[in-house]
């Protein structure tokens, strides 16, 4: 039977292109595990790997026209999942940084060290952000609070597509600073 | 450091198989702001294909259900709609009638997408060259395309596999002896071939609107198989005779390849090489010798056997022209193109990991000698040396 399912599967995301909602009971009873395992271990809390999950089914039906003619239905189910992940990762930083130094109090021979060279890195980061253009640099601070690349075209009145070149040229610009700073630092 | 891809990927995999400590999890934690999603993503999809048993630390005893997907999309919409109308009110006044008319006029296109999509909907003309479809045992049909890579499903005692360069493979997988013999087809649609490793290892090509049942079996020592449409034999790497069918002519092969065009009243039947074989037809015995042709009349009355034409010295370059269609691989990992090679030529790969990662692309004909190959990947910075059926590697 579950031979069956998986043989189906590329039917199944055609059927849900015409609204079929059974299909999507067994799209989900199909992905769900491998989609659910995939997500926990990137985000690690079951709480909001369950959230997650369920924004990808939300997506995949609120998409099931688009899905269904695509090559790679799948993969692209794998997709949506790796980018909430993400999404939440990056915000995760903020909240986190306070969380990780509570948990350091079990005494780790390195952490001394770590902790000098944490703090260094997050020192030059923000050096190189810095040196950043200043409209670059407001774009890059307001994808750092986890903006989307959406909300952040609405705030600033320009288009998606500034958006993302901006972000991409800053991405690299920091890199790059990030790596000059670094390695003179080395040597 | 972490304005390296490479070291945030080493981070990523070992946050995502649980081995990250506390320090290299601020670290990546850092490093994700450094990146677009889309690259993040590309990583991640890259450790989950690498890692092939993700463990799970707990079980789930929940999922969600099509209803409250459902429900949850209708309510994020009605959600975001509402927020679309605050936001266009405080927008200026008359670039928000402008846009509540746009929406308005927009909202119907999106209403709309109850439209029937069981329509033609051929809008793109797909080559088919790779694509079949397989009829398992018990009856379901399996559309075969580029979606599928690897395990496809079981069969009895083996998996069917599709490699990646579109070559459908059947391997064992246990040692289970099925109680019942299983049988598969496997059918070309019009403008495509498929290539198909049989259960004991027979080479076949399907040409176009062609079709092979076989048995899924290994033990016995003559295998049968039926054929319809155009369908070329490789007998050379296995041991087991081969007895196919095709209307009411029967011949075996023990070594050899053959050329089968069934497709019309006339069968024609092509020893490209190997031993003589064995051709039968209702009453008839025909011996084939290599580089011959028989053509037989499937309509032919009288007990003559002016049925057969015997054609010596056969144009057997002509008649397997139909198979141009070369395997094509385009950026396979340098470790699966030798798997794959292995596979095709029956060769043993020894020291497997001390191929260097890269990928490789190229085309080579179905019958291109091991040799050229061999010198192609050497080409490519490998280091081996080839000894009888094994193939061995340095670091």
């Amino acid at each position: 039977m579950t031979d069956r399912i998986h043989d189906n599967s590329r039917d199944l995301f055609r059927a849900l292109g015409r609204d079929d909602q059974h299909a999507l009971s067994l799209l989900i009873d199909r992905y769900y595990y491998i989609l659910f395992v995939r997500i926990t271990r990137i985000v690690i809390k079951e709480n909001l790997a369950k959230e997650i999950l369920n924004d990808v089914f939300q997506a995949l039906w609120e998409n099931r026209h688009r899905v269904a003619d695509m090559e790679h239905p799948a993969g692209w189910l794998y997709k949506v999942a790796y980018h909430r992940c993400i999404t939440i990762l990056k915000i995760e930083r903020l909240s986190k940084t306070t969380l990780i130094d509570d948990a350091d109090l079990i005494p780790d021979p390195n952490s001394v060290e770590n902790d000098t060279e944490y703090k260094e890195i997050v020192h030059l980061l923000a050096k190189s952000v810095e040196q950043l253009a200043p409209r670059q640099k407001e774009i890059y601070k307001l994808k750092e609070k986890g903006l989307t690349r959406e909300q952040i075209a609405a705030e600033l009145g320009v288009s998606t597509h500034t958006v993302k070149n901006t972000l991409t040229q800053a991405l690299k610009e920091i890199r790059e600073t990030f790596s000059k700073l670094i390695n003179s630092i080395i040597i | 450091m972490i304005h390296e891809p490479d070291y945030i990927k080493t981070l990523l995999r070992r946050h995502i198989t649980g081995k990250i400590n506390q320090h290299e999890e601020k670290m990546l934690l850092l490093g994700v702001q450094l990146y677009e999603d889309e690259e993040l993503v590309k990583f991640i999809q890259e450790i989950f294909d690498s890692v092939k048993e993700v463990p799970d630390f707990f079980t789930i005893d929940w999922r969600p259900t099509a209803k409250d997907v459902i429900k949850s999309s209708q309510q994020a919409n009605r959600k975001k709609r509402s927020e679309m109308i605050l936001s266009i009110a405080a927008s200026l006044f008359f670039v928000a009638i402008v846009s509540v008319l746009g929406w308005m006029l927009l909202t119907p296109r999106h209403l709309n997408y109850s439209c029937d999509h069981s329509g033609p909907s051929n809008t793109e003309f797909l080559p088919g060259i790779n694509k079949c479809r397989v009829t398992l045992s018990n009856g379901c049909t399996i559309t075969i395309d580029s979606s599928y890579t690897g395990k496809v499903t079981r069969q009895g005692s083996y998996d069917i596999r599709r490699l990646e360069s579109g070559t459908l493979v059947y391997e064992n997988v246990t040692d289970e002896i099925a109680d019942d013999t299983l049988y598969n087809t496997i059918t070309t649609s019009e403008g495509a071939q498929y290539r198909v490793v049989l259960p004991d290892g027979h080479k076949v090509i399907l040409n176009a609107m062609s079709s092979i049942r076989i048995p899924i079996i290994s033990v016995s020592t003559e295998m049968h198989v039926e054929v319809w449409g155009e369908v070329y034999f490789d007998n050379s790497g296995s041991k087991n005779m081969l007895c196919v069918h095709t209307g009411k002519t029967i011949f075996k092969m023990n070594s050899g390849k053959v050329n089968v065009n069934g497709y019309s009243d006339e069968a024609s039947i092509t020893l490209i090489s190997g031993e003589p074989i064995k051709i039968k037809y209702e009453a008839n015995l025909v011996d084939l010798d290599p580089d011959r042709q028989i053509v037989i009349s499937d309509n032919f009355t009288n007990r003559s056997s002016e049925g057969s034409t015997l054609i010596s010295d056969a144009d057997t370059a002509q008649v397997i022209s139909w198979q141009k269609p070369v395997r094509i691989y385009q950026n396979m990992e340098n470790k699966e193109f030798i798997k794959d090679i292995a596979r095709w030529y029956d060769l043993e790969i020894v020291n497997i990991r001390n191929v260097p990662s890269g990928t490789v692309s190229g085309e080579f004909c179905y019958d291109t000698p091991l040799e050229k190959i061999l010198n192609r990947i050497r080409l490519e910075g490998m280091r081996f040396k080839r000894e009888g059926k094994q193939l061995i590697f340095y670091s």
